[in-house]
């Protein structure tokens, strides 16, 4: 039995903000909310930009630092809101992983670790997709900042200029990080 | 005020901001007039509109045939027992504040400190004065003399009363001392064999 669609006009989506006060209010189901209005594209996120088997860990990591901080955010003061900010904690998740994982070792040994380590387990092989297995093992080769600005883009539907302000850099510099990672997988998956 | 335009740096960042519908309206006029009448930046646009589908589709089915690490549902539940558990956690106690605080005096530091040097000062110059001993309060230890020396300056009675019948009178013959039966011519040898101990 198919049900039917529910008009977004009957149930309007409750705004990030809104879910946030109702959690500083002590309503864990305001919580649950945004985890589930956030967890694919995030754990996605993470996926692509720190690998398969570390994702589930920072993704938890991500929501303990957001309980934590909740008090303190601002949403006036951070442009791009709530889902910049919870980007943004799951970007210095990463980078923190990546820097006790020993990130010049890995780059050393030519990414060959990295992609080892981001293959799919035994039992979740890809069937019939070559080509999403290329795509992978071309995001895996990227350089890190290329590699997080596509993957921001592409998950998140951040701006630009949000985007800069997540990675911290300038917004020519987010622009042209883009522009090579695009450049850049076109040519890995056209080999 | 400075233009978005202007402040990119070439032209695929600011094909990248107009195709992402990020440039404010006169920007996206003048890109759109360039693109029609620049042949080159037009393919170049072109180009990157491609590029940027085919990946956003490859990406796409790459999340349709690898599974998430985590489901959503489970994932909320996870972070709902956290939020539960931490409203079940009692607050601490509020940090007392500056008025709650009782206010530490500094008052009695000064007079201590001053205290405390004026007697340092003080037993350094008891020390040096008792190293010099020119302090009337110094006890000055009383030298004993021996028993030997003491009864040297005594006086023998007995040599004085010799010593007397010794002496001749002005008219009177020179008698002989005699000492333990033995005439003595000089009196002077007898006066320094006095201090002998008598046998």
């Amino acid at each position: 039995m198919v049900l039917p669609m529910v008009p977004e006009s009957v149930s309007p989506v409750v705004s990030d903000e809104a879910l946030l006060q109702r959690l500083r209010a002590g309503e864990p189901a305001a919580g649950e909310a945004l985890v589930k209005r956030y967890c694919q594209p995030l754990m996605r996120y993470l996926q692509r930009v720190a690998g398969e088997h570390a994702a589930e860990e920072l993704h938890q990591q991500t929501w303990l630092s957001v309980l934590d901080h909740v008090e303190n955010f601002d949403a006036a003061s951070n442009s791009g809101g709530f889902k910049a900010w919870l980007f943004r904690i799951a970007t210095n998740k990463a980078n923190d992983f990546w820097r006790s994982k020993g990130r010049e070792k890995v780059a050393k040994e030519g990414l060959r670790l990295v992609i080892d380590e981001e293959g799919p387990a035994a039992g979740e092989r890809l069937e019939g997709s070559e080509q999403a297995e290329r795509l992978r093992v071309a995001i895996a080769r990227l350089p890190e900042a290329q590699r997080q600005v596509l993957m921001l883009r592409y998950y998140s539907d951040m701006k630009f200029v949000e985007i800069a302000k997540v990675l911290g850099c300038p917004l020519n510099t987010a622009l042209g990080r883009m522009h090579k990672a695009i450049m850049k997988l076109k040519e890995l998956m056209g080999e | 005020m400075v233009r978005v335009i202007e402040k990119l740096d070439n032209n695929e960042q600011v094909l990248l901001m107009y195709l992402a519908d990020e440039l404010p309206a006169e920007d996206r006029l003048e890109v759109r007039q360039m693109l029609e009448v620049d042949a080159s930046l037009r393919r170049e646009f072109e180009q990157l509109q491609a590029a940027q589908q085919l990946i956003g589709a490859q990406l796409a089915h790459l999340d349709d045939v690898s599974p998430l690490a985590v489901n959503a549902d489970f994932a909320a539940r996870q972070i709902g027992r956290e939020i539960r558990q931490r409203l079940a956690r009692p607050k601490p106690a509020p940090a007392a504040s500056m008025i709650d605080r009782p206010v530490r005096s500094w008052r009695w530091l000064y007079p201590t400190v001053a205290a405390a040097s004026i007697a340092m000062i003080a037993m350094v110059w008891l020390g040096r004065q008792a190293s010099t001993g020119s302090n009337p309060y110094t006890p000055v230890p009383q030298m004993t003399p021996s028993p030997i020396v003491a009864d040297a300056q005594q006086p023998d009675p007995n040599a004085a009363l010799l010593i007397q019948s010794l002496q001749p009178a002005d008219d009177e013959p020179k008698q002989v001392a005699v000492v333990d039966g033995m005439p003595q011519d000089d009196v002077s040898q007898y006066l320094l064999d006095a201090s002998a101990p008598v046998k």
